[in-house]
């Protein structure tokens, strides 16, 4: 089992290892104080960050509905939002830009996404935020109905049931869900791209460099995008938060 | 008061029908019958978390069939506790009553009543998982009683707690019943528990409700043969209780029992048919009960017969014997007999 282990491990972290190490450190403190590439990294995380929360206000009560009904129901439906998930990302973007294409009726819709803010943030959560979705589901459904019930005894109603009950039991659940679309919405390229080129967010701008400059001139962008999430996935360690599991 | 009228419910393959109960204002009353005869779901009928697919339910006159559980002013304590595991046992007391719209001080001096009406204050700041099984039913019950409920449904409160917590546990509904004057229904199925406790008896079997009364009247007169062996003690007596050399005298009638164990007053004795030896000569025995008295009736058993025996009028005790002890003995209908019976064979509740 060891040699397998050290084999698979090696071939996961040496393209990141390699991408660190080889990389010109002024090149990199170049792309760091790069206006371009700060408005792009900020863009992605406000996006992200908007697309998670989104899909948490969204997401949650259509999770809870789903946890509380039927299995017959609920795999159909689940099997439904699992699609935008397992689509290619380029094709899921193109799925919602046809929903405002010409012959749509959302068509005036349009200009407010295309090439917008609002369609990075659309683009994002079609794909991330089912994550969310099937990840409170779980959470849900871990509280027991009659737990639930015997709130509603207590003369809470459906409503204070759900806020004063069923959502901090299942909260770290939702949370782990959030980070997860949270960072799924981050690294979105697929989709993105399609709905918006402009404006640039990191993951466009990286293959837009990689295109106009080659290898050498995306690098340090790549570079910096690297230390970027290890130091998020260091900074909710701490807090005890493992969006990857664990 | 509370009255069912004709509820009837299925749930899954289980059946509820034709359930008519009526329970008086401030009355005890244990609901007893097998596992899945049907108790649990007729309490929640009564507290709104399963709705009636026939007939009607009605508290002080008023239909409540279609209310739902949080407006119905019934307390409910559920056999697993359910306590809200995230919150401190403060804050499951103050569940309800926050619910309801009670906060700040009103809501402080509601949740140290509830606590102190179970002794229970110094468990407030713990969380569930740091609570005995005793523990979990008291505060489960502090917080059902939080909400000053008419009614109170208590589904197995006694059941999984050690034998100590189980004793407090009785005093203290006996307690809380009478200070409070609150109306109870309370399901269970040991017998002794139910005696201790109980005004009113309802027996269930099925799915159906197959005698509801008075205590005496219902352990008196079992409605059929099922209810009587349910109820498991052949010979129910009422006695009056006297300490006597560290024994206990049970008076009934005329009649003197010793038993192993009892208390001081009113009591009732409990004595099962299988417990008494019969013979024809008085016998030689251990035993510290042994009575005279004449054969009434002899019925079959399964295979069995059981022998009733009037002692003094209106006192009657059963026992059992084989037919082979029967032939042997020549007991016949107007014999003159002798039943012996053990000092520790009398349970009294």
């Amino acid at each position: 089992m060891w040699p397998l282990a050290l084999a698979s491990l090696a071939l996961l972290i040496c393209p990141t290892l390699y991408a660190l190490v080889s990389c010109d450190p002024e090149a990199l403190l170049a792309a760091a104080s790069d206006p371009e590439v700060i408005s792009a990294i900020g863009l992605s995380f406000a996006t992200a960050t908007a697309t998670a929360l989104i899909s948490l206000v969204l997401g949650t009560p259509l999770a809870y509905v789903l946890s509380r009904s039927g299995t017959r129901v609920r795999s159909a439906l689940e099997a439904l939002l699992a699609i935008p998930v397992l689509l290619p990302h380029s094709a899921a973007g193109i799925a919602i830009l046809s929903l405002f294409g010409p012959r749509s009726p959302l068509k005036p819709l349009a200009s407010y996404l295309v090439d917008k803010p609002l369609g990075i943030i659309a683009a994002q959560a079609f794909v991330s935020a089912p994550l969310l979705v099937f990840s409170a589901r779980a959470a849900f459904d871990t509280v027991p109905v009659e737990l639930e019930l015997a709130a509603r005894s207590l003369g809470a109603s459906r409503t204070k049931v759900f806020f004063w009950v069923s959502l901090p039991l299942a909260g770290k659940g939702i949370l782990a869900g959030f980070l997860l679309t949270w960072a799924r919405a981050l690294s979105e390229f697929g989709a993105v791209v399609v709905l918006a080129y402009h404006p640039k967010t990191a993951p466009v701008l990286v293959y837009h460099r990689f295109l106009a400059w080659g290898l050498r001139g995306s690098q340090p962008v790549v570079v910096l995008l690297i230390i970027i999430t290890s130091s998020i996935l260091a900074l909710l360690a701490a807090f005890g938060v493992r969006p990857y599991g664990g | 008061m509370l009255v069912l009228e004709d509820v009837g419910v299925r749930v899954g393959s289980f059946e509820l029908s034709g359930v008519n109960l009526r329970v008086g204002r401030g009355r005890y009353l244990v609901l007893m019958g097998p596992t899945g005869s049907g108790k649990t779901t007729l309490l929640n009928v009564v507290a709104g978390l399963i709705k009636p697919s026939k007939g009607r339910v009605l508290l002080d006159g008023q239909d409540i069939t279609d209310l739902p559980p949080e407006e119905r002013p019934i307390g409910y304590v559920f056999q697993q506790g359910l306590l809200f595991p995230h919150l401190t046992v403060w804050g499951n007391v103050a569940f309800g009553p926050r619910a309801r719209g009670l906060r700040g001080r009103e809501l402080e001096e509601r949740v140290e009543w509830a606590l102190g009406l179970l002794g229970i204050d110094h468990l407030a700041g713990r969380r569930p998982d740091q609570l005995s099984g005793g523990e979990v039913k008291e505060v489960a019950l502090a917080r059902a009683l939080a909400l000053k409920p008419e009614l109170l449904l208590l589904d197995e409160p006694l059941a999984h707690i050690d034998e100590r917590s189980r004793g407090r546990l009785v005093i203290k509904l006996r307690k809380l019943h009478e200070e409070l004057g609150i109306t109870v229904i309370h399901v269970t199925h040991d017998r002794l528990e139910a005696l201790k406790l109980a005004d009113d008896l309802a027996l269930m079997r099925d799915g159906r409700l197959i005698q509801a009364g008075e205590v005496d009247e219902v352990l008196s007169r079992p409605m059929d043969e099922l209810a009587a062996r349910f109820l498991g003690f052949e010979n129910i007596l009422r006695c009056y209780c006297k300490r006597v050399n560290g024994l206990y005298e049970l008076q009934v009638g005329n009649l003197r029992f010793i038993s192993a164990e009892g208390r001081e007053g009113e009591a009732i004795m409990c004595l099962r048919a299988e417990d008494i030896l019969v013979s024809l000569e008085e016998p030689r025995t251990s035993a510290r009960n042994v009575l005279r008295g004449k054969v009434i009736a002899i019925e079959p058993r399964g295979p069995l017969l059981e022998v009733r025996v009037e002692l003094e009028p209106r006192i009657q005790l059963v026992s059992v014997i084989t037919p082979a002890a029967r032939e042997e003995l020549g007991i016949k209908v107007g014999s003159e007999v002798y039943l012996a019976f053990k000092a520790s064979s009398i349970k009294v509740v």
